[in-house]
């Protein structure tokens, strides 16, 4: 089946990372949550799992409503992942490192129905197994578009969804991550779609 | 019933279902182990009271950086005498509650616990303790994110797994009745269980 779209305003995130929420902080740089501190940088200056709950307003970008940052690190793990980008979801792939994340479905733990669930913020520089790079993901919420512009647009799917809960999912047609409807009761629930998918 | 297996506390991140927020990192006097409120007779905190707390890798060979959660609850068996209890045991809801019985009281027994398979309400004992059906004991036990194994020990480290029915796959898990007499780990068996964590491993 081809992949479809779902605007990022027609879906929100149910936040099931493990950290610590900070409200209403967002980094005081004019970059915001990609400056060049703390976002792919080669080395954390954040804890992991650390999240900011941020308020997106519309009168800026997207719709109104209260989104969630977290800090991870991506780093594949046997093999050079796909091109990161904004918009690209990314999942655990080390057993024992809960926090480390790649946007590859061949490399994941658990691509469809993971119970961890984040987006790129942008390009990031994760690309091999010899080079980490942490910042921050969205992870739950309303799209932070107000926040980081490249977050708003299309987001890839499966093609299934419908008006209800959504799960990542491996794509179909592209080498990344997407949403996809739920298909089983193994599978946890990581979002609500508003809207069917185009 | 199939023999029980285990995961390594590594692999284990347990979803917070109980009401409430946690504090803001409060770590209690002398630890969660402390011995003036950790398996005590009278409560040292309101049951329910939860904390957020870092769990840095520094603080433990066996650890991973992250947060977990612990609930100060009330331990207690229904009617009849409960297991011996362990570090590493699941615990849930002993009665629906009431008036004279809290949400907040469980129990390590299989054969007491109000809903033992897929009970939402669940938590992970710290160390022994010694309530039974007879005697009450207050403590915090671990609800929530990762294995705090920089806290409290037993939590985690060669040896110190956690028990599974042998079902478990990487994806959400329940709380499950165990062939031993203790509670542990079990995959997802349908829509209408509710989902205690999540492991990152098959157990084995």
């Amino acid at each position: 089946m081809a992949d479809s779209t779902l605007d990022s305003e027609l879906f929100v995130l149910y936040d099931r990372w493990p950290g610590k929420v900070v409200s209403r902080w967002a980094p005081q740089y004019a970059a915001g949550f990609i400056n060049a501190t703390d976002h792919n940088v080669a080395t954390a200056t954040r804890k992991m799992g650390e999240k900011r709950l941020v308020y997106n307003n519309s009168e800026t970008a997207g719709v109104s409503g209260w989104s969630t940052f977290i800090y991870l690190k991506g780093l594949p793990t046997g093999a050079a992942n796909p091109t990161c980008a904004a918009k690209q979801f990314v999942t655990p792939n080390n057993a024992s490192v809960w926090y480390q994340v790649t946007n590859d479905p061949d490399q994941c733990l658990d691509v469809t129905g993971s119970a961890f669930a984040a987006v790129l913020l942008s390009v990031m520089s994760f690309a091999d197994t010899t080079t980490a790079y942490y910042g921050y993901f969205w992870c739950g919420g309303v799209c932070p578009e107000a926040y980081v512009s490249d977050l708003g647009g299309n987001y890839a799917t499966t093609n299934d969804v419908i008006v209800g809960p959504i799960v990542i999912s491996d794509l179909a047609s592209a080498d990344a991550i997407g949403l996809s409807a739920v298909g089983a009761d193994t599978e946890v629930i990581i979002g609500f779609a508003s809207e069917a998918d185009a | 019933m199939a023999t029980d297996k285990s995961i390594d506390s590594l692999n284990l991140i347990l979803f917070d279902n109980w009401p409430g927020i946690a504090l803001d990192e409060f770590i209690p006097p002398g630890g969660f182990l402390g011995v003036t409120h950790h398996n005590v007779s009278s409560p040292g905190y309101d049951l329910g009271t939860k904390t957020l707390v870092w769990e840095d890798a520094d603080n433990s060979a066996a650890g991973v950086d992250g947060w977990a959660t612990f609930i100060y609850l009330k331990g207690l068996g229904d009617t009849e005498a409960n297991p011996t209890c362990a570090a590493r045991q699941v615990v849930t809801c002993t009665n629906a509650p009431s008036s004279t019985i809290p949400l907040y009281q469980v129990t390590n027994d299989k054969a007491q616990a109000l809903q033992v398979n897929a009970c939402s309400l669940a938590a992970y004992m710290l160390s022994v303790m010694t309530f039974t059906h007879a005697v009450t004991k207050y403590g915090w036990f671990w609800c929530g994110g990762i294995a705090p194994v920089g806290h409290v020990n037993a939590m985690g480290g060669a040896g110190n797994d956690y028990y599974c029915t042998g079902n478990v796959a990487c994806g959400p898990v329940v709380a499950s009745a165990l062939s031993r007499d203790s509670i542990g780990l079990d995959a997802v068996g349908g829509d209408t269980e509710g989902r205690f964590g999540y492991s990152l491993a098959a157990d084995a």
